[in-house]
C-alpha cells in the first residue's frame, strides 16, 4: 500500500531539503552577502574618497589660481608700478635731465626685471626715447628720434653693462611719429595707464604688451612713458604650473584673443604673427573653450564640465592690474581621482581574494556538513538495518513450530526479503537425489505474495546445479546474460522481471555426512555483505527442516511428484453427475437448449449452524432430510422447472421456456414465501437460529442439456450470477432479496421494502428490494 | 482479492502505536487531562472498555492526532504527531481504519464515496482495484454491492456494514473500532472477526473499544490485553 501512497508520510524529504537548505544554500547566501557588503563597501568608499579627493583638488586649482594670479599680478605689476613710479620720476626731473632720467630708469629696470622689453618716451613734441636691451650682447641700446638735415633718424648707442658706449650707429626713422602710435595716443586720450593690444615686437619677434602712462614735465610738456612687456615669458611662466598631469592654464584678454598659455608658439605660428587672430581653436582648445563660454556667461568662478565623455574641472579668474584679462585654468578630473579609483580598484581585488577565501571555506563547511549528513544518514540507515535484522530474528524465534517441516514457515522468506531488501526470496530443497530443486517457498514484495511448489530439474540447467552443488555464495548481477544462470532467469525469473541473483547454499547433515540440501534464492537483492551471516542463520533453519523432511517424507509437494495416489480405504461410489433435487419435465416439452428469455431464479444459500457438540452434525441430517423433501414438495406445487442443490446453496429456475412466461416468477416468489415460512418453522421447532437468506432474480439466461447419460441441466448467466448475489447479500437472516427486475415484475401483487442502490461491478448500479409478503 | 491471502512486509520493528504520557487538554477533548500510556505492538489486538462511547471516540481521536496534548506524546508507526507537518499528518492518517460511533456519514453524496474516498485520497491505486476491493468487502459485510444511495437513505444494518467496509479498506495499519457489532441490528460478529484477524495477520495493529464486555468473548483467546478507559485515564484489567 505504501507504493500507492501519494504522500508518504514516513519520507524524509522536508527536513532533507532543509538540510540541504541549511548546508549548501546558507553559506553560499553568506558569501554572496559578504560580496554585496563587501561591493558596497568599495563602491562607498570610492564615492568618499572621490568626493574628498575633488574637494582637495578644487582647494589645489584654487590655491594655484591664486598664485598664478598673484604672479601675473605681480608679472604685469612691473608695468603698472613702474608707469607709476615713472611718471612721478620723470616729470619731477629738470628738462635738461629728462632725458637722463629715463634712460638711467630704464636701464636700471630692465636689468632688474627680465619681462620687460623696453621703455619708450614720446612727447607731444614729437621727440622719442627708446630703451632696450641690446639684441647682440648684455648691454642696453639707447635708441633716440633725431632730426638731421630735415630727416629723422633713429641714432642707437649701444651701451656696455659699465654704461660705457660701445658703439653708435644710426639708421632711418621712415618718419617715425610717437604721437602717432596707439600707446601714445589713447594714453593721451585715457589721460591715465592704458594697455595697448599686444603687438609682435619687430625686434626680438616676441609678443609684446604695451602699457603707458601721461606725464607732464617740469617744462610743461605732455609726455607719455610706455613700458613693452613681453607675454613669451608669461606663456613660459604658466608653461613651467604644474597643475596637474594634464592641467593646463591660459590667459585670454577681453577679446578672447590668447595672451598666454601652454604651447604659446603654435598659437602664434597658427596665427601667423597676427595676435588678433590667436583666438581659441574648438579643435585644439576645446576645453578651454568650454570654460570660457561658461566664464562669458557665469562669470568667475570654478565651472565643472563634461567634455569628450570624460569630465573636467574648469575654472575662470580675472586679473587685477591687467586689461580685463582672464585667468583659464582646466584640469581632467581623472587626474586627481584616479588614485581614487586605483585604491578603489586594489580594494576590489582584495576583496575578491577574501571572498575566494571565504567561498573556499562556505565550500568547505558545506563539504563538511554534507559529509556529515551523509554519515548520519548511513548509521540511520545501519541502525534501521540492525532494528530490521533484530525484528526478523525475534519474529522467526517467536514463530511457533519454525523447525517443524509440517508447519509452513513463511516467516523465513519474509525475513530474508524484508533484511535483504530483495524482491523476491525463494527457499529451494533439493529432491530426487539432487537431481531436481523445488521451491518450499517464495515470496515476492511486489505482490507481498507466497508461492512454492514448482519444481526445476538438474537436465534443465546443469551449470546452474553446479553452482548449488559447489556450496558456495554465488552472486550474479545480470543473471540473463550469465551462463550458468541464464536457464534459471528464463524459467523462474523473468516472470518477476528481475536481473540480479544472489544463490545461497543451504548446507545440512543427513546421516552424519554434511551435504547441501538446498539452496537460498535472493532476485534483485539490495544486500549488504555483512549480512550473510543472516542468510546463514536462515539456511541453518532451513537445513534443519529439510533434513527432517528428508527423514519424515512428509512434504506434500514431494509427495504429489510419486507416481501412484495413496489407496482409499474404501471403494468410493460412483460419480454423481446430477445433483437436482427434481428433474427438468423433459416430457412437457419445455425444455429447450439455447437462451430462455424470461427466466425466475431463486437462490437459497444456507450457513453452517453454531454446532455445541460434534455429535450434532448427524443429528441434524434429518432435519435437512425433511427440508429437502418440503423443496420438492413446494417445488412440484408450484411447477417450478427444476430444484439443484451444490453445496450450502439450493437453486430454483421456474420459466425455462422459449416464449416468455409471465406467471414463472408469480410462481417462483410464491415458492419463495412458502420456502422460507417452512423453513422457519422447522428450524426453530429444531430450535436452530434462521440460518438461511434468499436471493431472487429474473431474466435471461443460457441454459441446455449437458453431458451424456445421464444429462444434466444446467442455467448460468447474470440472471443466475444475481439471484446469488442477492441471496449471498440479504440484509438479515430469513429474508428474500430480490433484482429491480423482480420487483417491476411483481410489485402489484406483494409487498416490497426498498433496500437502496448498489453498485456491483458487473452489473453496475441497480436497486435491491426485500420481498415481505403478498399485497 | 487484492486484499487477502497477502502477508505485507512492511512490518514496524518497534510499537506500531505508543502512548507515552499522553495528556489531552481537556478544554479542547472533554477528556480529564491525566497522562495516558499504552504500547500497541504491530499485529496485537486489545480491547478498551468504556461505559461512554463518546470518550472512545475522543479517545481514538487521540490516538490518530486530533487532539492537542499538555504533555507527552503520541507516536503511530514510529512518528510523532506533533513532529509531523500537515501533509504528512492527513497522510499518516489513511493508513488508520476507524469506525465511529459519531455520525460521520453526509448525505451531500452516494455512499460509496464516503467508503472509498480515503483510498481515493490518499493512493494512487486505480479505480477499478479500490472498487473491486470495496465490492469484496461489501460482500463479504451482506451488502449485495457497494451502496450508491445517499447514506440517510440506508437502513441502520446497512450503514453499519458500510461502516465495517470503509474501516477496512485499504490495509490500514492501524483499527480504531468503536464497537459495531452491540449497536448493529445484525449480527456482524463473523465478518468482521474475519476481518480484524486478517488485518493483524497483515500486521495490524487494532484498538476494539466496547461497552459490553460480553461482545468479544468469542474472539477471547486472541486478545493481547484488556484495559478501561475512564475519568481517571486508562487502567488495564488482569484478563481472566
Amino acid at each position: 500500500m505504501a507504493a500507492n501512497e501519494i504522500v508518504d508520510p514516513t519520507e524524509q524529504n522536508d527536513a532533507s531539503l532543509r538540510q540541504k537548505l541549511l548546508q549548501v544554500v546558507v553559506p553560499v547566501l553568506g558569501v554572496l552577502l559578504i560580496l554585496v557588503a563587501i561591493g558596497g563597501i568599495g563602491l562607498h568608499t570610492y564615492r568618499t574618497t572621490r568626493t574628498g579627493v575633488l574637494q582637495l583638488t578644487h582647494r589645489l586649482l584654487q590655491s594655484v589660481q591664486r598664485y598664478v594670479v598673484q604672479d601675473v599680478t605681480a608679472y604685469m605689476g612691473a608695468a603698472t608700478l613702474g608707469g607709476s613710479f615713472a611718471q612721478d620720476f620723470i616729470s619731477h626731473a629738470p628738462a635738461a635731465f629728462t632725458q637722463g632720467a629715463f634712460y638711467s630708469y630704464g636701464a636700471t629696470m630692465l636689468r632688474l626685471v627680465p619681462q620687460i622689453q623696453s621703455y619708450y618716451l614720446g612727447d607731444a613734441n614729437g621727440n622719442f626715447l627708446l630703451v632696450e636691451r641690446d639684441p647682440a650682447g648684455k648691454g642696453l641700446e639707447y635708441t633716440q628720434l633725431k632730426t638731421v638735415g630735415g630727416h629723422k633718424i633713429f641714432h642707437h648707442d649701444f651701451r656696455g653693462t659699465d654704461g660705457k658706449i660701445i658703439r653708435s650707429e644710426e639708421n632711418d626713422a621712415e618718419n617715425y611719429d610717437p604721437r602717432t602710435r596707439p600707446w601714445y595716443a589713447n594714453t593721451i586720450e585715457k589721460k591715465s595707464f592704458a594697455w595697448t593690444s599686444p603687438t609682435i615686437y619687430a625686434t626680438t619677434k616676441q609678443l609684446i604688451v604695451t602699457g603707458s602712462v601721461p606725464l607732464v614735465g617740469t617744462d610743461g610738456i605732455q609726455r607719455v612713458f610706455a613700458i613693452n612687456i613681453s607675454l613669451n615669458q608669461l606663456s613660459q611662466f604658466l608653461d613651467s604650473l604644474k597643475i596637474s598631469e594634464n592641467g593646463n592654464a591660459m590667459i585670454l584678454d577681453s577679446h578672447g584673443r590668447i595672451i598666454a598659455g601652454h604651447g604659446f608658439e603654435q598659437i602664434v605660428a597658427r596665427a601667423g604673427g597676427d595676435p588678433s587672430r590667436m583666438t581659441l581653436d574648438p579643435a585644439t582648445e576645446g576645453t578651454f573653450r568650454r570654460v570660457y563660454d561658461q566664464y562669458r556667461v557665469r562669470g568667475a568662478g570654478s565651472h565643472p564640465f563634461q567634455y569628450d565623455g570624460r569630465n573636467y574641472i574648469g575654472m575662470a579668474q580675472d586679473l587685477p592690474g591687467s586689461d580685463s584679462w582672464v585667468l583659464l585654468i582646466v584640469a581632467p578630473e581623472n587626474d586627481f581621482a584616479s588614485f581614487a579609483r586605483q585604491s578603489g580598484r586594489e580594494g576590489l581585488q582584495f576583496s575578491v581574494v577574501i571572498i575566494v577565501l571565504a567561498s573556499l571555506l562556505a565550500g568547505l563547511l558545506a563539504r563538511q556538513s554534507r559529509r556529515t549528513e551523509r554519515v548520519t544518514r548511513e548509521l540511520r540507515h545501519e541502525r534501521d538495518q540492525t532494528n530490521s535484522e533484530s525484528a526478523a530474528l525475534r519474529q522467526i524465534a517467536e514463530t511457533p513450530g519454525i523447525l517443524d517441516p509440517k508447519d509452513e514457515a513463511l516467516v523465513l522468506t519474509e525475513a530474508m526479503a524484508r533484511v535483504g531488501g530483495v524482491q523476491r526470496a525463494a527457499l529451494w530443497r533439493l529432491v530426487h537425489d539432487g537431481t531436481a530443486l523445488i521451491c518450499e517457498d517464495s515470496f515476492d514484495t511486489r505482490q507481498t505474495a507466497h508461492a512454492g511448489g514448482f519444481e526445476i530439474s538438474r537436465h534443465e540447467m546443469e551449470d546452474f546445479f553446479k553452482i548449488v552443488d559447489a556450496g558456495v555464495p554465488v552472486t550474479v548481477t545480470h543473471a540473463g546474460s550469465d551462463e550458468r544462470t541464464a536457464p534459471f532467469e528464463r524459467l523462474v525469473m523473468r516472470d518477476a522481471v528481475t536481473q540480479s541473483l544472489i544463490v545461497h547454499p543451504i548446507r545440512g547433515t543427513v546421516g552424519g555426512r554434511s551435504e547441501i540440501l538446498g539452496m537460498i534464492t535472493l532476485e534483485n537483492a539490495n544486500f549488504a555483505p555483512h549480512l550473510v551471516y543472516f542468510l546463514d542463520i536462515i539456511a541453518g533453519i532451513a537445513a534443519i527442516r529439510f533434513g527432517a523432511m528428508g527423514t519424515t517424507g512428509t512434504t506434500g509437494n514431494e509427495a504429489s511428484g510419486s507416481d501412484t495416489l495413496p489407496a482409499s480405504p474404501t471403494a468410493l461410489p460412483e460419480p454423481r453427475f446430477d445433483e437436482s433435487l427434481m428433474q427438468p419435465p423433459v416430457a412437457a416439452g419445455e425444455i429447450g437448449k439455447g437462451l430462455f428469455p424470461s427466466v425466475a431464479v431463486m437462490v437459497i444459500t444456507f450457513t453452517d449452524p453454531v454446532m455445541e457438540a460434534e455429535d450434532e452434525g448427524s443429528a441434524v441430517l434429518p432435519l435437512i432430510d425433511r427440508i429437502a423433501g418440503e423443496v420438492q414438495a413446494i417445488a412440484r406445487r408450484y411447477e417450478l422447472f427444476s430444484v439443484k442443490v451444490a453445496g450450502h446453496r439450493l437453486i430454483c429456475v421456474a420459466g425455462c421456456t422459449k416464449d416468455a412466461d409471465p406467471t414463472a416468477i408469480w410462481r417462483l416468489a410464491e415458492a419463495a414465501l412458502v420456502l422460507r415460512e417452512t423453513c422457519m418453522m422447522l428450524l426453530s421447532q429444531a430450535n436452530i437460529e434462521p440460518i438461511f437468506s434468499i436471493g431472487m432474480d429474473f431474466g435471461p439466461a443460457m441454459g441446455g442439456e449437458l453431458g451424456n447419460d445421464p444429462k444434466s441441466f444446467n442455467l448460468w448467466g447474470e440472471t443466475v450470477t444475481l439471484a446469488e448475489l442477492m441471496a449471498q447479500g440479504a440484509p438479515d437472516v430469513g429474508t428474500i432479496e430480490v433484482t429491480e427486475r423482480v420487483y417491476q415484475a411483481l410489485r402489484d401483487h406483494y409487498l416490497f421494502r426498498s433496500r437502496g442502490s448498489f453498485y456491483a461491478p458487473r452489473s453496475g448500479i441497480g436497486r435491491v428490494y426485500v420481498l415481505a409478503t403478498r399485497r | 482479492m487484492s486484499d487477502t491471502g497477502t502477508t505485507s512486509v512492511n512490518r514496524l520493528a518497534g510499537p506500531m502505536l505508543e502512548l507515552a504520557d499522553a495528556t489531552p487538554v481537556f478544554d479542547e477533548s472533554g477528556m480529564p487531562p491525566t497522562p495516558l500510556t499504552l504500547r500497541l505492538m504491530p499485529g496485537e489486538c486489545v480491547i478498551v472498555e468504556t461505559r461512554d462511547m463518546t470518550r472512545a471516540t475522543v479517545f481514538a481521536d487521540l490516538c490518530s492526532g486530533m487532539i492537542h496534548l499538555l504533555k507527552g506524546n503520541v507516536r503511530f508507526m514510529g512518528l510523532d504527531w506533533t513532529e509531523l507537518n500537515d501533509r504528512r499528518r492527513n497522510a499518516l492518517r489513511g493508513r488508520i481504519g476507524r469506525i465511529t460511533r459519531r455520525a460521520i456519514w453526509s448525505n451531500l453524496f452516494g455512499t460509496h464515496v464516503a467508503m472509498m474516498l480515503k483510498q481515493l485520497h490518499h493512493t494512487t491505486i486505480p479505480l477499478e482495484t479500490v472498487t473491486t476491493d470495496t465490492e469484496h468487502l461489501c460482500e463479504r459485510f451482506g451488502l449485495p454491492g457497494i451502496p450508491t444511495d445517499v447514506p440517510g437513505r440506508l437502513s441502520e444494518a446497512d450503514i453499519v456494514r458500510a461502516a465495517c467496509v470503509r474501516a477496512f479498506l485499504g490495509k490500514p495499519q492501524l483499527l480504531l473500532l468503536e464497537d459495531p457489532l452491540e449497536t448493529s441490528p445484525v449480527d456482524l460478529s463473523q465478518p468482521f472477526l474475519e476481518s480484524l484477524t486478517e488485518a493483524r495477520d497483515r500486521g495490524a495493529s487494532a484498538i476494539w473499544f466496547v461497552r459490553d464486555p460480553t461482545v468479544w468473548q468469542r474472539y477471547r483467546q486472541a486478545i493481547n490485553g484488556q484495559w478501561r478507559l475512564a475519568d481517571d485515564g486508562l487502567m488495564t484489567i488482569r484478563m481472566r
